[in-house]
């Protein structure tokens, strides 16, 4: 049963580190936006309303 | 903080698709008449390379756009809109070269895996994988040129330069490899994707509906990081600021010396 | 426009000259490479011999690093670099200027190379036009390799540790290409070797290509 080791630890692996980097990527997102005191996105001074085209 | 509506609504999609995603590549998928049960790393390893090949097109774009928007000669409001235009496509070369690096990573550990089961080795020096190694290493070559502080302008412009020369070294390495390990080896060890074989139509589904799964995923964690980008130049910007404003309302050094 | 491309090649060969930084620590350090490759394999002579070729541009190539970190440190003190923008040396100039006088030290390091590859690995050449067309091409293209990349990390903190990593994955071509060329020059193998050495000429023409058009960028306001 090789197979079922290396096949579930190819999507184990694969689900680990997308779910890590995007933890890692919303985190920092968070920690940054609360020291520079900007509200959550939507509310007017947002990061993404200044290019609009990756905000809608 | 970098999640709004829009992006919101595409994370939701895009854990719904890998939820059925899993169900479709672990069970509903059949298993194929050579490999058995392990081709269903296909799902995560082809979408994996596809992504990334996508990302790193974007970066070269993305760097051709900073380096087109960056030439000097352009003042006034002109030159404050295109040196936005330039912040902004840095941004999106830098979270595409991330999210490039990434799954590139992920192709090479889950092509091992799939390697070991099927070659019964976990690497071979195969023209492919070879080509794949380097392309890794050069864009993790790049993201480190990035982490390096200097000047935002010429840093965007620097690592322009390098995305560029990462992607006209691209088919050379490619080529080269190719051509020494052809002369070495008699047949290709090639027994995944790439030849000519048939799969059947579920699984033809099953790889595409991964793939578009994964470039969900991707242009959501994309979206983010490019957003998380903005705040670190916000930052950065105020953490100045901030120094600057002590410096004004401290008691100046040459005040007090020329007073006495 | 090839008088400034001279001049600063001719600056960098003199300070060269002065400072011996390629003679007395690059090239020993090269052909340290070679001994510690002996001690790596046993000092098996017919592994050494079979793997002459090979050895020979990882040596050259670290060379490379080396010496294209050198050529840009001595611009980094004292913003160097902006001086000589600022006196009206177009950015291209400097780059092919630069990228001349680390050709010739390369070649120099390549002179070395090959003759301590003689001497410890008792190497015999069966085929000198092509090892010196190949040789030629070759460093050429390490050292504007070099140059692109030297300028691009220039006066960057980690320049030292980042160089390698920027470098050797761009190289490899070169390395690949080189390997064969040399393995048919000094009798190892029955390859075509004028091919490997029309690859590395193509190679080289492309970098000159890229360097001709990154020039601007990375020295503008560098």
């Amino acid at each position: 049963m090789t197979w079922a080791a290396n096949v579930f630890s190819g999507y184990a692996l694969t689900a680990a580190a997308v779910v890590a980097y995007a933890t890692w990527v919303v985190r920092r997102g968070r920690v940054l936006g609360r020291d520079l005191g900007i509200g959550p996105a939507g509310a007017g001074t947002d990061p993404g309303r200044s290019h609009p085209e990756t905000s809608q | 903080m970098t999640g709004s509506v829009a992006t919101r609504v595409l994370g939701a999609i895009g854990l719904a698709a890998a939820a059925v995603m899993a169900i479709l590549a672990l069970w509903v998928s059949p298993a194929d008449a050579v490999q058995g049960d392990a081709v269903r790393l296909m799902y995560v390893h082809v979408p994996s390379i596809w992504v990334a090949y996508g990302s790193f097109v974007l970066t070269a774009f993305a760097s051709a756009r900073v380096l087109w928007r960056t030439r000097s000669g352009a003042g006034g409001t002109e030159g404050v809109i295109a040196d936005r235009q330039a912040r902004h496509w840095d941004r999106v070369a830098g979270a595409a070269a991330e999210l490039g690096v990434m799954f590139t990573g992920l192709t090479l550990v889950t092509g091992s895996l799939w390697g070991k089961v099927t070659w019964g080795t976990y690497w071979q020096w195969d023209a492919r994988l070879t080509t794949t190694v380097l392309l890794f290493v050069t864009h993790l070559g790049y993201l480190a040129l990035r982490r390096l502080p200097a000047e935002s302008r010429a840093r965007a412009r620097r690592s322009a330069v390098m995305a560029l020369i990462a992607v006209v070294n691209l088919p050379i390495v490619h080529y080269s490899v190719d051509w020494w390990r052809t002369l070495h080896q008699e047949a290709s060890l090639e027994i995944g994707i790439g030849g000519d074989r048939n799969y059947s139509g579920e699984m033809y589904w099953t790889l595409l509906y991964s793939w578009a799964t994964f470039t969900l995923i991707a242009l959501w964690i994309g979206i983010h990081r490019y957003r998380v980008l903005r705040l670190e130049e916000l930052a950065e910007e105020a953490a100045l600021e901030e120094l600057l404003s002590v410096r004004r309302s401290e008691p100046s050094h040459d005040e007090p010396v020329t007073e006495r | 426009m090839w008088r400034e491309v001279w001049l600063i090649c001719r600056k960098d060969l003199t300070v060269e000259r002065r400072a011996r930084v390629t003679l007395i620590q690059i090239v020993p350090t090269v052909l340290l490479i070679l001994v510690v490759f002996a001690f790596a394999f046993d000092a098996n002579p017919s592994l050494l011999g079979a793997g002459a070729g090979g050895l020979f541009w990882v040596a050259v190539l670290f060379g490379a690093v080396l010496g294209a970190k050198r050529s840009f440190d001595i611009e980094a003190e004292g913003g160097n670099l902006d001086a000589l923008r600022l006196g009206g040396l177009s950015p291209a100039a400097i780059l092919w200027g630069k990228a001349m006088a680390l050709a010739v030290q390369m070649a120099a390091v390549a002179v070395f190379t090959a003759a301590g590859l003689v001497v410890l690995f008792s190497v015999t050449v069966t085929d000198w036009p092509l090892l010196l067309t190949a040789a030629v091409c070759g460093t050429a293209a390490f050292a504007i390799c070099g140059c692109l990349y030297g300028a691009m990390t220039v006066g960057l903190r980690s320049a030292d540790t980042l160089l390698p990593l920027l470098l050797i994955p761009v190289a490899a071509p070169v390395l690949l290409a080189g390997t064969r060329a040399f393995d048919v020059a000094l009798g190892t193998s029955a390859d075509q070797g004028w091919s490997w050495t029309a690859l590395l000429a193509v190679v080289l023409i492309t970098y000159v290509a890229v360097g001709w058009a990154a020039a601007g960028p990375l020295l503008e306001d560098a």
